[in-house]
C-alpha cells in the first residue's frame, strides 16, 4: 500500500504549533503523540472533540499511529452521538474538556510529560486507507458517514494551497476560529499546516477582541481562518488586528460589502473557500474583487439533469453539489442558490425534511414545520418553526428539540399555532408559510 | 435592574420569544440553559457593545463564567460597562 508523509516538514526542531503563547516544534509534537498513543484505549473508533487545537492535531496523530479510525461528529446534540455509536460499535471519545457525552466511553486527554524519544521519523500514513470520518445530515433523517483517506485530504491540501500561494508562506502561522471538527476547519487549520509546514495556534478565539489578542500573540506571518459572522464581529467593532498576510473565510457566502471593507480596514485580501464534506474545497474567489469563483485546477463540474457534478482525480468519486450554480467559462462559476430542501447555518448542513420529521416525532407535536425566513440583512440565517400541540408550551417543545438538534438548528423563535396552513394535498406551500411568519410576527 | 435589561436584551437580539422574567438568572445560557450557540454569543456581543459601549472578551481567564448564567452576564456588564 503506498504512502504519505503525515507532514512536509521534515526539520524536527520547526515550530508547527503554538500553544499558550509557547512553541512547539515538530520533534515535540510527536513525542506528545506518540506518548498520547500509548494511553489510547484499544478500539477501532476516535471521536476527536478536543476542542484545543494543538491538542485535536496530537489527538489525530495519536489515533492515525494506533490505526484507528477519526470520527468527527456532525453536532454536540446527544442524538448525534447515540447515532455515532450505532454506526461503529468499539468507538470512545477523546476530549480535553468535561463534555458528557450519554453513555459513549470518555477517555480524558492528558498532556503528556515532555520525554526524550529516540524514534524522531516522521510517521508515514498510507494513502488509500479511509482515515478519517465526518458526516453530513440526509434527508433520510439518518446522518452520512464520508470517509476521507490521507491521500484524498493531502492533495485537496496541495491545491487549495498552491493557490492561496503558500509555498511562499511556509512560515505562515494560521489560527482559526472555526472548530477543526468539521470540513473546513480541518482544511484549513490542520491540513493546510501540515501539508504546506506551516504552524498552527492552539487558541479558537470568539469575539472580535479575542481575535485580536490572539493573533498578536503570533509571529508574523500570520493567516486567519474565519467565517463571514466572525468577520463582520471584527469589521463593527473596528477592532485592529495586527497584520494579517490574508484571511480565509467560509462556511456561508461572505457578502462583497463586507470583504471591502474588511480589505480596508485590516489592510490585507480576504479570500473564501467554496466547498463540501463531500469534496473538500473545490474553488476560491476574492469577493472585494469578484464574485466569480475560480475551480481549484484538476477540478471539473459537469451538468446533469438534477444539477452539478463535482468530480477530481483525488476524489474517489463523483458528487453532486446541493447548490444551485451558473458556469461563467470553463473553469469559474457564480452560485445561485441552495437546493429548497437544503438549509446551511453556520457552516451546518441540514435537511429541512429531516427537521421536520425529528419535530413531527416529539411526544406531544401533533403537527409541525421548520421554516427559513428571508435572511435579515447582515445577520446569519435562523430557523423558525410552527407547531401544533395541545399538552406542550413553545419551551417545552424548544427542550425536546435540544435532545435532537445541534443547536445552530432549534428555532429563533419556536411559534405554537392552532394548525398548519396545509393545502387540499396536505402539502404547505412556501407561500402560506411566509404569511403565517408575518402573521406570527405581527402578534408578538 | 440590569439584570432584566441584559434579559431583555438576550431575547430581543436572539429572537427568542420567551418571557424575561422566565429566564432563570442562575442558569446557564449556553447549551442546557437557553441552549444558545457560539453565533448566539457572536450577535449578543455585538449588542452589547453598542448598548453597554464596551468589548466581550472570551480568552480571560474568567471567559466560562461571564457566560455562565444571566446573573453573572449581567455582573460582568455592570462592571465593564461606558454607557
Amino acid at each position: 500500500m503506498n504512502h504519505l508523509p503525515l507532514t512536509a516538514t521534515t526539520d524536527p526542531e520547526r515550530i508547527v504549533a503554538w500553544r499558550d503563547n509557547e512553541p512547539r516544534s515538530l520533534s515535540r509534537l510527536l513525542i506528545d503523540a506518540r506518548a498520547v498513543a500509548g494511553q489510547l484505549p484499544d478500539r477501532s473508533c476516535l471521536i476527536n472533540l478536543c476542542e484545543n487545537r494543538y491538542r485535536f492535531l496530537v489527538g489525530l496523530i495519536a489515533g492515525i499511529l494506533k490505526g484507528q479510525k477519526i470520527v468527527l461528529p456532525p453536532g454536540r446534540a446527544n442524538e448525534d452521538l447515540k447515532r455515532l455509536q450505532q454506526h461503529c460499535n468499539s468507538i470512545y471519545c477523546l476530549t480535553d474538556t468535561d463534555t458528557r457525552l450519554g453513555d459513549i466511553e470518555i477517555h480524558r486527554y492528558t498532556d503528556p510529560v515532555c520525554s526524550d524519544s529516540s524514534e524522531q521519523a516522521i510517521p508515514e500514513v498510507p494513502s488509500a486507507k479511509p482515515q478519517i470520518e465526518l458526516f453530513t445530515s440526509g434527508s433520510t433523517g439518518r446522518a452520512t458517514a464520508h470517509q476521507k483517506s490521507w491521500g484524498t485530504l493531502w492533495e485537496g491540501a496541495r491545491l487549495t494551497g498552491e493557490r492561496l500561494g503558500l509555498d511562499n508562506l511556509t512560515q505562515a502561522t494560521v489560527l482559526a476560529t472555526v472548530p477543526p471538527q468539521h470540513m473546513f476547519g480541518l482544511e484549513a487549520s490542520i491540513l493546510l499546516p501540515l501539508r504546506w509546514g506551516l504552524s498552527v495556534s492552539s487558541e479558537q478565539p470568539l469575539f472580535a477582541a479575542d481575535i485580536a489578542a490572539s493573533l498578536e500573540k503570533l509571529p508574523a506571518p500570520r493567516i486567519l481562518v474565519t467565517t463571514p459572522l466572525h468577520l463582520r464581529n471584527c469589521v463593527e467593532e473596528e477592532i485592529k488586528l495586527p497584520q494579517t498576510t490574508f484571511i480565509l473565510s467560509a462556511t456561508s457566502t461572505l457578502s462583497p460589502t463586507l470583504a471591502s471593507r474588511a480589505e480596508r480596514l485590516f489592510d490585507t485580501q480576504v479570500l473564501e473557500i467554496y466547498g463540501s464534506t463531500e469534496t473538500g474545497a473545490i474553488a476560491t474567489r476574492r469577493p472585494a474583487l469578484k464574485s466569480d469563483w475560480s475551480l481549484l485546477p484538476g477540478i471539473t463540474l459537469d451538468q446533469e439533469t438534477k444539477g452539478w457534478r463535482v468530480a477530481a482525480a483525488h476524489l474517489p468519486e463523483s458528487v453532486r453539489l446541493s447548490d444551485r450554480l451558473k458556469k461563467t467559462s470553463e473553469h469559474h462559476f457564480i452560485l445561485l442558490g441552495r437546493d429548497s430542501d437544503m438549509v446551511k447555518i453556520a457552516g451546518k448542513r441540514a435537511s429541512l425534511e429531516d427537521l421536520n420529521l425529528r419535530l413531527q416525532s416529539l411526544d406531544g407535536v401533533e403537527d409541525g414545520v421548520f421554516f427559513l425566513p428571508e435572511q435579515r440583512s447582515a445577520s446569519i440565517p435562523r430557523l423558525t418553526a410552527f407547531v401544533v400541540s395541545n399538552i406542550l408550551d413553545e419551551q417545552e417543545i424548544t427542550q425536546a428539540l435540544r435532545e435532537q438538534l445541534d443547536p445552530a438548528f432549534l428555532p429563533r423563535p419556536l411559534f405554537k399555532v392552532d394548525r398548519l396552513p396545509r393545502n387540499a394535498t396536505g402539502k404547505l406551500p412556501q407561500s402560506a408559510l411566509v404569511t403565517l411568519f408575518k402573521q406570527c410576527g405581527e402578534k408578538q | 435592574m440590569l439584570e432584566n435589561e441584559v434579559a431583555t436584551l438576550i431575547i430581543d437580539t436572539l429572537n427568542l420569544r420567551v418571557d424575561p422574567s422566565s429566564i432563570d438568572p442562575q442558569a446557564p445560557l449556553f447549551n442546557e440553559g437557553l441552549g444558545l450557540d457560539s453565533i448566539d454569543a457572536l450577535e449578543l456581543a455585538m449588542s452589547i457593545s453598542k448598548k453597554y459601549g464596551f468589548q466581550l472578551r472570551s480568552n480571560d481567564e474568567n471567559n466560562a463564567n461571564i457566560f455562565a448564567s444571566l446573573s453573572s452576564l449581567s455582573r460582568h456588564i455592570e462592571s465593564s460597562r461606558t454607557t
